[in-house]
Order: structure tokens, then sequence, then C-alpha cells
């Protein structure tokens, strides 16, 4: 199961590999657990993060099969009075979410993929604070195990959002988790705070703010939301914790508290998380869609900027969780004001996206595949938004599974579809070999297929009045919910094809070469995989999506910079050779 | 601008919606279709434009030439501003829909809503309760809402309305009800997250016409007589019967009729004279043995309704905790209080001992027509039968 190993790289077939590189640099079990290299340490998130996708999964696998049946496939009761049959369920689905959005969403692009590449794409050795970065790690380990804690002392069964008062009567074990997900927040905000120092402080001569590459712009967006939100969710749950076993009156009105207060704080950070969730995936985007249409990403200003704006104005719209939820008419209004504002610069980036590939040189490698997967889906879900922004629709459609099936095209179509497209893209870069481009296509069609199949039908669902969270439901919603499970199967095959493609590079895949893809970021400019300490001298830096002098060379199935086909870089701004645009 | 107004206001259930029957629908719906159409829009020029550039600009040679297009101001400022003044109009025809759902009518009706885990309970302004939403016609009405112990939310779709019920707030939805209901009614749903039986705290609503409305306030209000469509009689519930009706609108959820488990609260199958442990007594030196009388067992159960906390079991070797307290329910009025009665009267039917009821329920004491002042089960039915049995000995 542990693929990675330093053993692997030094596979006598592969004499690239054997080349001093920063899988083999060192090795035994402590050069990787005291490791202090960013990529390293990307790796071991990698894995974490990968292991805590897999038991979300099966949770998700088992929320499906239960709702296959009006009355529960899997946990159900004869006696129309009992219930305490769904509390296994109710955890289950508590599960589900918790451990996709602390432990996947959250940490997996910027912990993973942020930590891997983000010092190589701006010409660094390091992040700015190696150690720190390990301690992110290891917290975020730490919190994990709280949470497995949590499901050993009786799971929790209050939804991921621990909706109070609910959350501090309950008795399952809510203190575990959330004081679990404490802990994960230190490790956020802590990945977040290196990131910005190592944006600010760490870019090589000639790395200015408009020659970083759109990922980096959108992984320092994040970290500025990480930073700044994560204390409020940190003390919001401390104060939960607080009520449930001190008594202290804070949001259970049986003590003189007020349950909206907690939806406040709570959404406070949590709507931002969400963008926490998207935006580095839409930094692969920009990176993906530029690479596979070999062409200049279109307006890089406004995308760049864009991924700042969504920062902002995303703190500013957190009560759209909360119009028919007992806030003030005042308050809904305003909310739903900003919101409909937030959904502009995603839109822009979309539009980007669009103009990038117009006249361009598409190849549908996976990467693509799964980008192409990605506007599909992430077009559904900021639309759907839309809906839910309008307060009067979304009086009728809120807590039904016309959210869940939004909030699903967004971060699932949205950031783990880009997560994917990260992985596919990069992986040649972390392990120095290829995959087979067949087998991830057909991964990447399958989880399409299966996702569209179990979602669209909760869109129809919800608009027809079925609520979220339920155990059992009425009759008239079943065809609806069968066709979302069939759905679900069928992704959960795509996904054993995905893992079982890049399993099988690892084991049998050929040597990669540099570039790949024919991308002009830095990370492309040194070895696959790339050297301890990623760049022998400083490196030169150029516009980072100037395509125009690499070439395909047959000899080593990559692509090289031609220096003698372009002039070198040498202005900060671009000037189009051509009018541009129609 | 009215024609097409009422176009996109579709009245009956489609593909997307469920029928719409309140004077919500109306405007829920039309700022629905508009989004739908527009946003529908959007989506096949952004994946229209997608496919067709996949095809027409796919890579022919790894070494293609492709345009150095980085940017065009003028267009971008374009589709920046477009959808933004686009998605700003929704917001004001939600806002208008809005403004229409959250301001509270003073003209309408008030039906106070209760949620408990996991049941809605309406009181109307007679008194009546069910856990069933009976609504007249085209009469706006406003519904009170409150919660006893965690959030709950009270979702009718057809009406296109929701709202959260707040422990320690008062919320309300106000609607005016515009179709007649079909015969089983339309659903109520709870759409706050609140424990375990969460999906299965669901009630009805009927939308009735004037005559059959008036009927079935009447027959709620007063749970205690019954008249027999056929022959017109009415007849006294005997209080094992109306404590059963009672159980299932207030009580079903916690406690177990029909077997010895532990639902939320202890089961009330053999409760009755079953000899108790307490976790928790007001009192120390309390307890409650199956050889205690009649008066005892009474009073405890009582006690166990109006303050439930009071005294705490251990049962089948779990403390269990308290509930929050029925006393708007079961006390504070001669209905409430022989309500009351009637739950533990059904309590102790559950019990092991035979059960015998004061009144046998096949005595002439029953007939609503001939003794219409009193249940004989009641306070003063046990009374003023006492006197008519003592003074008229014979021929009962």
């Amino acid at each position: 199961m542990t693929t990675i190993t330093p053993d692997f790289a030094h596979s006598p077939r592969e004499p690239a590999l054997v080349r001093d590189n920063y899988l083999n640099h060192s090795r035994g079990f402590l050069s990787w657990a005291l490791t202090l290299d960013h990529k390293r340490i990307g790796i071991m998130y990698l894995c974490a993060v990968l292991t805590a996708f897999f038991v979300g999964g099966m949770f998700a696998e088992l929320v499906r099969t239960q709702l296959l049946m009006p009355n529960g496939a899997l946990f159900h009761s004869a006696d129309p009075n009992s219930s305490a049959v769904y509390k296994t369920y109710n955890q289950i689905f508590t599960l589900h979410g918790a451990i996709m959005i602390f432990l996947v969403l959250i940490p997996g692009i910027p912990g993973a993929l942020g930590n891997f590449v983000l010092p190589i794409m701006l010409g660094a050795k390091d992040v700015a604070f190696p150690r720190l970065n390990l301690f992110s790690f290891y917290l975020y380990v730490t919190g994990a195990l709280f949470a497995v804690l949590s499901i050993i002392f009786g799971a929790v069964d209050t939804g991921w959002t621990f909706y109070a008062p609910y959350s501090t009567n309950t008795e399952t074990a809510v203190s575990w988790m959330v004081f679990g997900v404490f802990i994960l927040g230190f490790s956020s905000i802590l990945t977040g705070m290196n990131f910005i120092v190592t944006i600010h402080k760490l870019r090589p001569p000639g790395m200015t703010w408009f020659r970083m590459p759109l990922f980096l712009w959108a992984v320092y967006a994040t970290s500025i939301i990480q930073v700044l939100a994560t204390p409020v969710l940190g003390i919001t749950l401390l104060l939960l914790m607080m009520e449930r076993l001190l008594h202290v009156g804070i949001f259970n009105s049986a003590y003189g508290g007020d349950p909206v207060l907690f939806q406040h704080f709570f959404w406070f950070y949590s709507h931002p998380a969400v963008y926490i969730m998207i935006l580095p995936a839409m930094g692969i985007m920009s990176e993906v869609i530029g690479t596979f249409s070999r062409k200049h990403v279109f307006g890089y200003r406004f995308v760049a900027l864009s991924s700042i704006a969504i920062a902002v104005i995303g703190f500013l719209v957190w009560g759209h969780h909360m119009f028919p939820n007992g806030q003030s008419t005042m308050l809904g209004t305003i909310f739903s004001f900003l919101t409909m504002t937030v959904a502009i610069p995603s839109a822009i980036k979309v539009w980007n996206w669009l103009a990038t590939m117009y006249r361009g040189s598409i190849e549908l490698a996976t990467p693509m595949c799964y980008a192409i997967s990605f506007m599909f889906l992430f077009t559904i879900g900021g639309l759907t938004g839309v809906f839910l922004g309008t307060l009067s629709v979304d009086v009728h459609l809120h807590d039904t599974y016309f959210v869940v099936a939004h909030f699903h095209y967004v971060m699932f179509g949205g950031t783990l579809i880009g997560f994917l497209a990260g992985i596919y893209y990069w992986w040649p870069k972390i392990t120095g070999k290829m995959y087979n481009e067949t087998l991830g296509k057909l991964g990447c069609l399958l989880i399409f297929i299966g996702f569209n199949t179990t979602f669209l039908p909760q869109f129809v669902m919800g608009s027809q009045g079925m609520p979220r969270r339920y155990a059992t439901y009425q009759a008239m919603y079943q065809p609806y919910h069968v066709m979302s499970t069939i759905g679900a199967y069928i992704q959960l095959v795509g996904f054993i094809i995905a893992a079982i493609t890049l399993l099988q590079s690892l084991l049998k895949g050929k040597t990669a070469p540099a570039n790949p893809w024919g991308s002009a970021t830095l990370e492309w400019s040194c070895t696959s995989p790339p050297p301890h300490d990623n760049f022998k001298t400083t490196p030169t830096v150029g516009d980072p999506y100037d395509h125009s002098n690499l070439v395909w060379d047959d000899k080593i199935e990559g692509y090289v910079r031609d220096n003698t086909l372009a002039e070198p870089y040498t202005t900060t701004t671009h000037i189009p050779k051509q009018p541009a645009g129609h | 601008m009215n024609c097409l107004m009422h176009m996109l206001a579709a009245d009956n259930a489609t593909f997307w919606l469920p029928r719409g029957a309140s004077d919500l629908a109306g405007p829920v719906d039309q700022a629905w279709n508009i989004i739908l159409y527009v946003t529908g829009l959007f989506f096949f020029i952004v994946v229209g434009a997608m496919l067709f550039f996949i095809i027409r600009y796919r890579r022919r040679t790894p070494n293609d030439a492709t345009p150095e297009i980085t940017h065009n101001t003028p267009l971008e400022i374009v589709w920046t501003i477009v959808p933004l003044l686009l998605v700003e109009v929704f917001f004001y025809v939600g806002f208008k829909g809005f403004l229409r759902y959250d301001t509270p009518r003073s003209d309408a009706k008030i039906i106070d809503v209760q949620g408990r885990q996991w049941a809605f309970s309406f009181t109307y302004p007679n008194g009546a309760q069910d856990q069933d939403l009976y609504l007249l016609k085209d009469e706006p009405v406003r519904l009170n809402l409150n919660s006893t112990d965690v959030l709950h939310a009270i979702y009718l779709p057809v009406m296109r309305t929701q709202r959260n019920l707040v422990p320690g707030r008062e919320t309300q939805i106000s609607f005016t009800p515009t179709d007649l209901s079909p015969q089983e009614g339309w659903w109520v749903f709870c759409t706050q997250y609140c424990g375990n039986g969460h999906s299965r705290m669901f009630s009805h609503v009927y939308v009735l016409a004037k005559a059959d409305y008036d009927e079935k306030m009447k027959e709620l209000a007063n749970p205690f007589k019954k008249k027999d469509p056929i022959t017109g009689k009415s007849r006294w519930v005997p209080y094992v019967e109306l404590g059963h009706t009672l159980y299932q609108q207030n009580c079903s959820s916690c406690h177990s009729v029909t077997d010895d488990k532990i639902v939320v609260g202890p089961p009330w199958k053999g409760l009755w004279k079953r000899d108790h442990d307490f976790n928790y007594r007001d009192d120390p030196t309390y307890t409650l043995k199956a050889s205690d009388p009649d008066d005892k067992w009474n009073a405890y159960l009582t006690e166990s309704i109006l303050k439930p906390n009071a005294k705490l079991v251990t049962y089948q070797g779990k403390a269990l905790s308290g509930m929050s307290d029925f006393s708007s329910t079961f006390s504070g009025s001669e209905t409430n209080d022989e309500k009351r009665r009637a739950i533990i009267e059904y309590i102790k039917s559950l019990g092991n001992l035979p059960y015998t009821p004061a009144i046998p329920p096949d005595s002439t004491y029953y007939d609503a027509d001939k003794y219409p002042d009193h249940h004989p089960e009641s306070e003063a039915g046990l009374k003023a039968n006492a006197l008519t049995t003592q003074s008229q000995p014979a021929g009962r």
C-alpha cells in the first residue's frame, strides 16, 4: 500500500531516478517523519488526505445505500414510533461531512499540492518556515486522531455544522470531534501563514507579483482567508465545548444563550471556508487550462485579482445560510445583495478560462479532462448558487436536497475534481513517472457520469421539497434517490480506476521527462522528480504562460525550452502581437 | 409584462416544483423561473463554447502555434458588468417576494405551533390541539413558532414557505392558502436537523372549505366527545382511548407502549405499579413501590408530566435524564387537567395488573346525548354519577 518509499526511487529499471532527487536524498523512516523538505511534507499530506478521502467516501456510499428505500435499506425499524435506529445513519452522514470538509477539502490542495509545488513554482528552495510546516502536518494528524477517537467514543450525530443547542445536548462524542476540528484549525492557520510569508519574502529576482503563476495567487488568497477566518471557528468551538462541559450559557436558550448566535459565529468561518476549499482548485484550473491549450491564460490580472476579490467579498456573505433561521429582514436583504456580488469573480474566472481555450491547441490529456469536467460541474454549481442566494427562492429551497446538490457540485465537482486535475497534472513531477492516459481518462469519464447521475436528481427532488439529512423519506422521492445511489456506485468504480491508474504508474510507469505537458511555469524547469534543493542555481523568471518557445522533443517525450525561438523575457507587461478578442 | 409574469408563475406541479397553493407561491415560482431561464442560457453558452473549442481547436501537433492573446480589457469589463447587473435583478425579484414572506400579517388567524423532538403540535384559536395543520381556504393565517428543545424548522413545500423554530425565541410565518387540499393532505416537513427522529418529524396540512373546517375545529376542540357520522349520536370517548390518542400526539416519540425498551424515556408498558429506582429525587426519602396505593401512583405520574425533572428514574441499569415539561398541554384548564387524567388512565391500562376502568365502557353514561354535561370518567362526572347512582341504584 505504501508505494511512495525511498526504495522505489532506486528501481534499477529507471536510470533517471538514480540521480539525486528529493525521494532518494536520504533514507529511512525518520528521514520522512522528521523531514523539513516541503516536497516530502506534501507527499505525507497527500497520503493522509487520500486516506481520509477513502474513509469519507465509504461513509458516502453507506449514506446512499441507506437511501435506496424510503424506510431505509440499512437501518430501519418496524415500529414507526421508534427512531433510535436512525442514530447510526445520522452519525454516518455527520462523519461523511466532517471528514470530507475538515480532513479533505480544506487541507487537501494547499497541504498536499500547495506544499509540493508552491516553493518550486515560486523559484524558492523551501517554504519560509520549514519546521512550522512539519508542525502543521503533525497538527493535522493529531486533529485527525481526535476525529477517529470521536468515532470510538460514540461518534457524532450533529451534522458537520454542529448546530446548537442540539450539539450541546446530544449524548454523542461531540467534544472529541469539536476538539479535533479545533486542532485542525491551527494546522490550517499555520500553513496559511507559512505560505503568505513565503510568497512575500522568498520570491527570487524577477518574480514580481504579476509574474506569479495563478495557482500561487489562488493559494495566496486562500491563505489570507485561512489566517483571518479560522480563529473565529476555533473560539466558537471552544465556546461550544464550554457550554457542553461546563453549562456556560452561550448558545443554548435553556442556559440563557441564543442558538442563532452560534450560526452567525459558525458561518462567519464556514462560508469563507468554502472559498478556502474552492480557490486553490480554481488556481489549478488556470494552470491546467493554460498548459493544455498551449496558450497564454487570458486576462491574467483579472483572474489573479478575482481570487483576492473572492477572499474579500467571501467574508461578507455568511448570513445567506440563515435566511429563514430567525435572522432579521434587514440582515437577510444585505446578505442576499452581497451574495450576488460574490458570484461575479467566479464568473470572471470561467469566462477567462473559456477565452484561454479560444484559438488554443487543446489536448485532452487526463488533467485537461478533469478541467473540462470542472468547468461543466462548477458552472452548474455556481449558477444554482444564484437560486439559493435569491431570498424568496431560498425560503423554498433552504435545507432541501437542492442545497445538498449545489454544495456537491461546487465542492466535489469543483474542489475535488480540481484536486484530481492537479494530482494528474503534477504526478509526473511528484513521482517522476508517467501514468496510463487511457485508464486516466476512463476514470475521469466514469467519475463525471457517476457524479451527474448522483447529483442532478438531487436538484429535482430538492426543489420538489425533499429535506436534507433524512434517514427515511416519503415514497414519492424514491425514483430520484435510487438514481442518485446508482450514480454513487458508478463513481465508486470511477475512483477505483483512478486509483489503479496512479498505483500502476508508481509500479510500472515510464520515466517522466522534466516537462511532459509543455508548461511554462518554473516547477517544470527542474527535473522530475525535483532535486532535494529544487534548483541548483536561481532560476530565470519569465512569463509563466508563454508557451511559444517550448518545443516537443521526441527523444525524451517531453518539451524542452528552445531559447532561439523567442526573445528572452525582459518586460513585465504583455503586449499582444495582434489585436485580441473578437 | 403582466402576461409574461403570469406565464412565469406556474400554478400546477412542474418537473421542478410541486404545485403552489398559497399566495407566496406566485412570487417564488416567478423568481425561480426567471433565474432558471437566464442561468440556463448562460450554462448553454459556457458549455456550448467549451465543447465547440475542444473540437474546433483540438491539438494537431505538439508544437501548434497559438496566437498570443493575453487579455482584452473592454471585453472583460463587459462580462463582469453584465452578469453583475443580472444577479442584482435576481436579488431584487427575490427581495420583493421575501418581504411578502417576512412581513407578519395583522389580519391573520393565529395558530400556535410547537416543535419538540419529534413532532409538531398545532394549537388553534379555540384551544383545539392536533398534530396536523388545518387551514381555511383563502383565510390569511399566521403560524407562531416555538420550540421546546432544539432547533426545528417547519417547511410546507406547496405553500413555498419555511421557518426555523428557535428555542427561546418566537418566530412566525404568514400566508394565505389558496387551494383546497386533496383528501390525503399535503406534507409538512421538519427541515432543521433535530436528532434521531428528524426524518420522522412530519405532519400534514389540510386546506378545507368553510363548513368542513368548522366541523373539524369543533371536533378538535372537544376530543372527549365523538359524533357517529352515520347515526348522528354523540358518545363520550373512554379515557383509555382518549389517552392513547393524546399519547400518539405528544408522547410516542420517546415512550414505548408495545415493548419494554427505552426509546428516549422509560417505556410505559408495565410502568404502572412497577418498583421504581431513582437516580435523583427532590425529596431524598421518597420511594415508590408496586405496593404503594393508587393515590401515590397518581400523584407521581401527575408530577412526572408537570414537573418531569423532580424525580428521575434509573431503569434497566440506565440513569435516564429528564424531559421538558408538558404543563402547558396538560394543566392550566379543566380540559387540560382531564386530558392529563386520560393519559394517566392510559398508562394504568398498560400496567401488568388487570385493568378495570372506573366506569365500564359499555355503560350508558357514555351516551353524550343523554348525559351531555360531563364525561363519565371526569372528576365532575364521577361525582355527579356517584350522586345519581346513590339516588337511583337500580336499572343501570
